[in-house]
């Protein structure tokens, strides 16, 4: 404890004065402490902004705050960097985020798709913080759960990312403790409870005046760490990959434990302002770069001397894992990072680097946050900015380029809102903007009480 | 591409629907497969930049996401038009592209035009078409022996019965069994569909009770979901697993044709992909099949000659031969016997065409359209382009008389007879001079109530309705470009009277206005019985290689293997001896796997 | 014309208020793709386009019940603005410019599709309760019922 309040101290005049800039985007919604968390952890410059462990609740947008692309958004930014830091903060809050380099994450305690969803569509295990992916096992090779490579009636739809080491892209969903309720109380963790669900699903909200979280779900893709990655630059962790076996196409099950880094974070909060939720999504720095703005360095998902003919083009099939030299993908981020988001990163970064300059966090940006700019105006509540995506999760739906012009198209390129609007149960019926509930299983009885 | 040192079991001409399902369960068997695709590959970014087009598109037809590509050409809807005697076309063919821009892809003879149109590339058709699942009925295999007309299929609706399970499987088909039960339909035992009923617009809704007493020649107009390959709530299978593809629920787009925006609508992408994910096979794309090579003596096809291309305008840029034990045509109806015909370095008559049978028996199904207002708001433009239909019409005793027909109810008000909104919008605006307010409420209070419906018309098979390589048109490869003679019959002009005939009763069943005005499309004009008809294209072309039990007078066995050629399959619509009035697509994908079923039964 | 000129005069030639012509919050700037449209040299004569602004200027100065009728009268009634008015009318109900400078339904033309966006944001389909036919944002089965019909704003006399 000592340690950290010095360290609070120390920053609070370090970086106090180059902060001021931070500040002025204004602060709203700024939550107390969430009760579990320890207040005595923050990092505050000055009573500006802090690097806190308090999760958000949501965001009311200052009446001072008028312009749309630029306060308003900066508002949305804020929020998005907020909730970064606070769910990448070490779970059991005795230290600030990244004071050691790196550090275990709030996220990855939070409950896996799988652990929720189960294949025989029973019950899943109450909430324990402490148990939930202790073994962090990895078997999504797509961004959505469905690419399981179970077996060969299941395409991949969007396709993998394969990285320089001609390794595939990993991906895992997990949901908070508010989220993970609402499908336990409801049964919504099978096929026969979604049926007899008949209310609309609506997802807790998170509500400044009553400072309560709301759902919140975090999509994760991470990279196995290999030839030329700079492993400082990644948060990491060990994982076990897991390839299920696809006899027709010759996949063995293959199962081996390898340390991943973390390369792109979606974060998805459900808010009583924003009903079409908050979409946050963040990306290591070294993924890819803009387009027609490449740089002379190391990116995990491009490569200069590949040329831009299959850009942002999901690779040839077959899509196997196991298939050892497979061509890389060649992303490029078609939409640039807006300016005041990259001031942003740029101020966390420093706020980040302050705590310790060899935080792994620094190398981490936010891309952009999407919200619903009138919530009641249509279903989709009139998202901004109207395209949105991550480079890692949604690589291949950025738009078209042609004759060097990018062109986005309604309904199409990629918008959170826009495609998350569509979710639906088993039901048929609207899932509040989550497809997750598209993962569960049919239950079905236990053999003995079948019998019965 | 180098791919054509390797030896393949199977190569298949066309990466559309039938070879694409073709190449799945072939792949999956084992076997190793190539196919030649004409036209663009299948990328990441297909859909957007086919929606870009169609958004910036002035007319919103089938084609309009997608661009023409005169090195693998298609026709267009706008090129159908009334055919002068005798037909002179404006352009010189010479001039490529030109002529392809202004005639249109089609040498059209007349003397009425050919109204239907296809895509040429991966996925083909599939990707403009409206997802309608129908099984044919029972007597449709046996229109000469029940009604003395046309010729019976090589096969009954019990042969193809389980294979139209696994249609419905792979497609993803959302229906009520119960329903489907029309003119003798069976199903197999505990059969569901994989996803249920995709629910009624409220168009169908008004139309279901209303009609529900209405009989037309002893069937009464029962209103029935239509069987739908796009996805609705699923259902759980026979073996107790939910059936999933992965992809998301119908948002009612109300653009299945030309495009479904979010792959709601299944395509046949989705069955090449999992093709090429067994890792048996392999595409080339960009490559168009040019000749077929056949051993004089032995008469089995020895390999396929292709050109390749590299640009939509550009010159060819390679040529080559693939080879492999046997040999399938998947091309689409048209350009697979086109290049059965122009394939005639070796035998004069063509390929397959010892019967004489190749490209001849044109079908379609020719649409008359109907449509008015309804006394109260339907609401159109909401929904998937069609939600139901009337089936009970499709068979009957008249059937030895004139045409059955099958009636379409369109959820897109009148989009397709008369370019709604915009022909209208121009009329209210330009003409009325109406705006603020008063444009507002003219537009509620007349587009609300326009619906239209179709009657999807049978057509027999005839000789005189054909299809031959142009001996003097080509495309930018320098490959003959179809050369089409068409007539609707008899049979099928009684159709279309019965079917104006039915509109009235309709109508008036439903105190509903018929709008008589020409419809956008006039090509398909013509005169019955002292009346005017026009005829649109549906989109269903069949019978120029059909199947049969007699060699002499068909072009392959009812497993599509080619009676001249032991090793050489022909898939597609173009098999179907007679075209019933279901939507085709769902029978050609049934006689698809059953044809891998014998061609790898030949394998083993 | 400005921004605010051009999105008033919209507001009575549709009939559709401020929120939906230009929103305070404009996540789509569709009124000012309109206007730049409206001003793309060689569409509309520089004069034209004057005569338009020193009309609107004109009525707009008088009380806004009289907006629809003087429109009505002095724009869509006279012979050069008549065009250009109802050209704005058609980017806003159907996304499209067509040609002025042949006559309507003449081939070839010059008529384009404003954008994708512009496409998206017809209002035509809005007005009876539907969506552009390839752009919904309805929910699996919303077709089942009947839409909500916008409301109109009464007629201004």
């Amino acid at each position: 404890m000592k340690k950290v309040r010095l360290l609070s101290l120390l920053l609070a005049v370090g970086i106090g004065l180059t902060y001021i800039s931070i500040g002025s985007l204004g602060c709203k919604g700024r939550p107390s402490s969430s009760g579990k968390d320890s207040t005595n952890t923050s990092v505050t410059d000055s009573g500006q902004t802090t690097l806190s462990p308090n999760l958000p609740y949501d965001v009311t947008i200052a009446p001072t705050d008028t312009v749309l692309q630029t306060q308003i958004r900066a508002d949305f930014d804020l929020f998005s960097w907020e909730s970064f830091i606070a769910l990448n903060w070490s779970p059991d809050s005795t230290e600030i985020i990244g004071a050691n380099g790196d550090n275990a994450t709030v996220w990855e305690t939070w409950k896996e798709n799988a652990e929720v969803f189960l294949p025989d569509g029973s019950k899943p295990a109450p909430w324990n913080a402490a148990l939930q992916q202790k073994n962090k096992v990895l078997v999504q090779v797509g961004k959505t759960p469905t690419v399981l490579l179970t077996d060969v009636t299941q395409p991949f739809l969007t396709g993998p990312l394969i990285d320089q080491n001609g390794e595939y892209t990993r991906f895992e969903i997990v949901m908070n403790e508010k989220m993970f309720d609402y499908i336990d109380n409801n049964v919504l963790y099978n096929y026969q409870g979604q049926q007899k669900f008949t209310d609309t699903i609506a997802f807790p909200s998170g509500n400044n005046e009553k400072k309560a979280h709301g759902a919140i779900m975090v999509k994760a893709s991470w990279k196995i760490m290999g030839k030329g990655d700079d492993t400082t630059r990644f948060h990491k962790t060990r994982a076990t990959i897991h390839v299920n076996a696809i006899p027709k196409q010759g996949v063995k099950d293959t199962t081996y434990t390898a340390l991943v880094g973390l390369v792109g974070l979606h974060i998805g909060t459900k808010s009583q302002n924003n009903p079409q939720w908050i979409w946050s999504t963040f990306e290591q720095v070294d993924n890819a770069p803009t387009f027609n703005a490449v740089k002379d360095v190391h990116y995990n998902f491009y490569k200069a001397a590949a040329g831009n003919n299959n850009m942002n083009n999901a690779p040839a099939h077959p899509w196997n894992p196991s298939i050892p030299g497979q061509t890389p993908s060649q992303i490029v981020r078609l939409t640039p990072i807006f300016e005041g988001t990259q001031a942003l990163n740029d101020a966390f970064h420093k706020k980040l680097i302050a705590v310790n300059p060899k935080t792994v966090w620094q190398y981490y940006e936010l891309v952009g946050t999407q919200w619903p700019v009138h919530a009641k105006q249509s279903a989709t509540g009139d998202p901004f900015p109207v395209y949105m995506a991550n480079s890692t999760l949604e690589s291949y739906i950025q738009g078209v380029v042609r004759e060097g012009k990018i062109s986005y198209v309604p309904g199409v390129t990629s918008s959170c809102i826009g495609c998350h609007n569509g979710a639906t149960s088993w039901s048929g019926r609207t899932s509040d903007f989550t497809y997750l509930l598209r993962t569960a299983s049919a239950y079905k009885q236990a053999a003995g009480n079948k019998k019965k | 591409m180098s791919n054509t040192a390797k030896q393949y079991d199977v190569i298949i001409v066309g990466g559309g629907w039938a070879g694409s399902a073709m190449a799945y369960r072939l792949g999956e068997a084992g076997k190793k497969v190539l196919i030649l695709e004409g036209g663009i590959p299948l990328q990441s970014n297909n859909r957007e930049d086919f929606m870009e087009t169609f958004f910036l598109a002035m007319a919103k037809t089938p084609e309009a996401p997608y661009v023409q590509n005169y090195n693998s050409p298609r026709p267009s809807v706008l090129d159908i038009k009334q055919i002068t005697h005798p037909p002179a076309p404006s352009v010189d063919c010479a001039h490529v592209a030109e002529s392809i821009d202004t005639d249109g892809y089609f040498i059209q003879k007349g003397p009425m035009p050919f109204g239907s149109t296809y895509e040429r590339l991966a996925g083909g058709t599939s990707w403009h078409w409206l997802g309608t699942c129908l099984r044919l009925v029972p007597n449709d295999f046996k229109m000469y022996t029940e009604y003395g007309v046309g010729v019976d299929w090589p096969i009954t609706y019990d042969d193809l019965s389980d294979y139209y399970d696994q249609a419905e499987l792979e497609i993803g088909v959302s229906a009520d069994v119960e329903e489907q039960t029309v003119h003798g339909i069976t199903f197999s035992e505990d059969y569901v569909y994989p996803m249920k009923r995709i629910p009624p617009s409220v168009l169908d809704q008004i139309l279901t009770t209303e009609l529900k007493d209405v009989v037309i020649d002893g069937n009464v107009l029962t209103v029935t979901g239509t069987p739908a390959g796009r996805n609705g709530e699923s259902n759980i299978m026979k073996d107790g697993t939910i059936y999933n593809n992965g992809r998301r629920l119908c948002q009612g787009n109300t653009n299945c044709t030309p495009i479904c925006p979010i792959q709601a609508k299944y395509d046949a992408t989705i069955t090449l992909s999992k093709a090429l994910e067994t890792g048996n096979v392999d595409i080339m794309y960009q490559t168009v099949a040019s000749n077929i090579q056949i051993d004089a003596t032995t008469k089995e096809v020895t390999g396929i000659d292709y050109i390749q291309y590299e640009t939509r305008t550009g010159p060819a840029t390679g040529k080559g031969t693939v080879t492999g034990t046997k040999y399938v045509i998947a091309a689409h109806a048209i350009e697979a016997a086109k290049l059965l015909l122009m394939s005639n370095k070796q035998i004069s008559t063509g390929i397959a065409n010892s019967s004489g049978q190749v490209g001849k028996n044109l079908m379609d199904h020719p649409v008359k359209l109907s449509w008015g207002s309804m006394p109260k708001p339907v609401y159109p433009f909401r929904g998937p382009l069609s939600t139901s239909g009337i089936e009970t019409t499709r068979d009957g005793s008249f059937r030895s008389e004139r045409a059955a027909y099958r009636i379409e109810i369109g959820n897109e008000g009148w989009n397709w007879p008369t370019g709604a909104p915009y022909t209208q919008v121009q009329n209210y605006v330009g003409k009325m001079g109406l705006m603020g307010t008063a444009l507002r409420q003219q537009i509620i209070t007349d587009f609300t109530k326009q619906f239209r419906l179709g009657f999807l018309v049978e057509q027999m098979p005839s000789e005189e309705n054909y299809i031959i390589p142009s001996p003097t048109c080509s495309d930018n490869l320098g490959l003959p470009r179809p050369e089409i003679h068409y007539n609707l019959d008899e049979y099928t002009r009684a159709g279309f009277k019965a079917a104006a005939e039915a509109t009235g009763i309709i109508f008036e069943a439903l105190d509903a206005t018929e709008d008589n005005s020409t419809p956008l499309g006039t090509g398909g004009f013509f005169q019955y019985d002292g009346e005017n008809y026009y005829s649109e294209g549906a989109g269903h072309v069949m019978g120029t290689h059909r199947m049969g039990n007699d060699p002499a007078t068909s072009v392959t066995d009812a497993d599509l293997k080619c009676w001249d050629h032991d090793n050489l399959y022909l898939v597609g619509c173009g098999s179907f001896p007679t075209t019933a009035t279901a939507n085709p697509t769902l029978t050609m994908m049934a006689l698809a796997f059953k044809s891998a079923d014998a061609l790898l039964k030949s394998l083993a | 014309m400005n921004l605010e000129q051009f999105a008033a005069l919209s507001q009575v030639l549709t009939g559709y208020g401020q929120e939906a012509i230009l929103p305070k919050l404009d996540t789509q700037h569709q009124a000012a793709e309109y206007l730049a449209t409206l001003y793309t040299p060689g569409l509309v004569p520089v004069a034209t386009l004057q005569l338009l602004t020193d009309t609107w200027n004109t009525i707009s100065a008088m009380p806004q019940p009289t907006y629809e009728m003087q429109v009505k009268e002095q724009i869509m009634g006279n012979t050069e603005l008549a065009p250009v008015a109802k050209n704005i009318i058609y980017m806003w109900f159907l996304g499209i410019w067509y040609d002025l400078t042949v006559p309507p339904g003449t081939s070839p033309n010059k008529d384009f599709v404003v954008s994708a966006q512009a496409y998206q944001n017809s209002l035509v389909w809005d007005t009876m309760g539907a969506h552009p036919m390839g752009y919904s944002e309805g929910v699996f089965g919303y077709w089942n019922t009947p839409p909500v019909i916008p409301p109109l704003h009464p007629p201004i006399q």
